[in-house]
């Protein structure tokens, strides 16, 4: 039986540099956005973030080429934490 | 006969595919620690905003968003690593890993620095801003320490001749562990340093 193609395999290789330049431009407009004020502020901080955490887990993690179990698995944590952070906002006096 | 009481099973299990699931678990467990951690962050500065924007306002920015683009560099230099396993070239992974040794431990040699001079400021783990911050912070180095450590023992297997372009399964989980410690990173660096 011949081995299945890995996830590897069966797609085109990302373009790394391409992924670290995003991550460096992104990087660059958050320091640039904290010197803001308003309540725009926070808002862009977090999409940014959000972005440049989405840009590694994809792909320098391999995430969107890999099994959607991974994705799950991970996802799984990202949900539980909601409830407890919650739980220790409302029970901590 | 005996194919009839066992029938070969075809269903296709790679054990790579169940390492890295393993270690995705893992990576599981690790966002429900670091998400109490800063959990516990944002509620302290719920609870104390004067304190926290009084710290922050000193927090140097400028050193932290080059030990940002540090770490940055350092998730692309394993990439790199990798790629150049997967290729056959043993000299590529042995080059970009020693260049991620180098930025990892300017990261920390950066932290460090950082911690002394909130010291210097009378900034330390006895005020509400210092408890979570150090402790989070501390942790993720740790963190970063161990992925070192990590490197350290991939690069005498190098020599072993442990990795080669089909064994290559051990840098890629060392990898996702690294990537994770650069994600966490980007989300401290907003989180306790840019809002």
């Amino acid at each position: 039986m011949s081995e299945r193609p890995s996830p590897e395999e069966r797609h085109a290789a990302p373009r790394y540099g391409i992924v670290l330049i995003a991550l460096v431009v992104l990087t660059a407009i958050e320091v640039g956005v904290s010197y803001l004020t308003g309540g725009l502020k926070i808002g862009l901080l977090i999409a940014l973030a959000v972005a440049k955490a989405a840009l590694v887990v994809m792909y320098f993690m391999h995430l969107k080429f890999d099994t959607r179990l991974y994705t799950l698995m991970f996802l799984a944590g990202l949900v539980l934490i909601v409830p407890l952070v919650i739980f220790l906002f409302v029970a901590t006096p | 006969m005996s194919e009839e009481i066992y029938p070969i099973h075809e269903a296709y299990v790679p054990q790579r595919d169940n390492n890295k699931m393993g270690f995705w678990v893992f990576l599981s467990g690790e966002v429900i620690l670091f998400g109490t951690l800063i959990g516990s962050f944002m509620l302290f500065r719920h609870r104390n905003p004067e304190q926290f924007a009084e710290v922050t306002a000193t927090l140097n920015i400028p050193l932290i968003a080059l030990n940002t683009f540090i770490l940055i560099l350092s998730s692309f230099l394993v990439v790199r690593a990798l790629e150049s396993l997967r290729n056959g070239s043993l000299k590529g992974l042995r080059l970009n890993l020693i260049g991620v040794l180098v930025l990892g431990a300017l990261f920390l040699g950066g932290q460090a620095y950082e911690w002394i001079e909130l010291r210097n400021h009378g900034i330390w783990l006895d005020s509400a801003f210092g408890t979570p911050f150090f402790t989070t912070t501390g942790i993720h180095g740790t963190h970063v320490f161990i992925g070192l450590l990590w490197v350290i023992f991939i690069l005498i297997g190098i020599g072993k001749g442990a990795y080669s372009k089909q064994r290559f399964h051990g840098v890629e989980v060392f990898g996702l562990y690294w990537h994770f410690v650069d994600v966490v990173w980007i989300v401290l660096f907003t989180l306790f340093y840019l809002i």
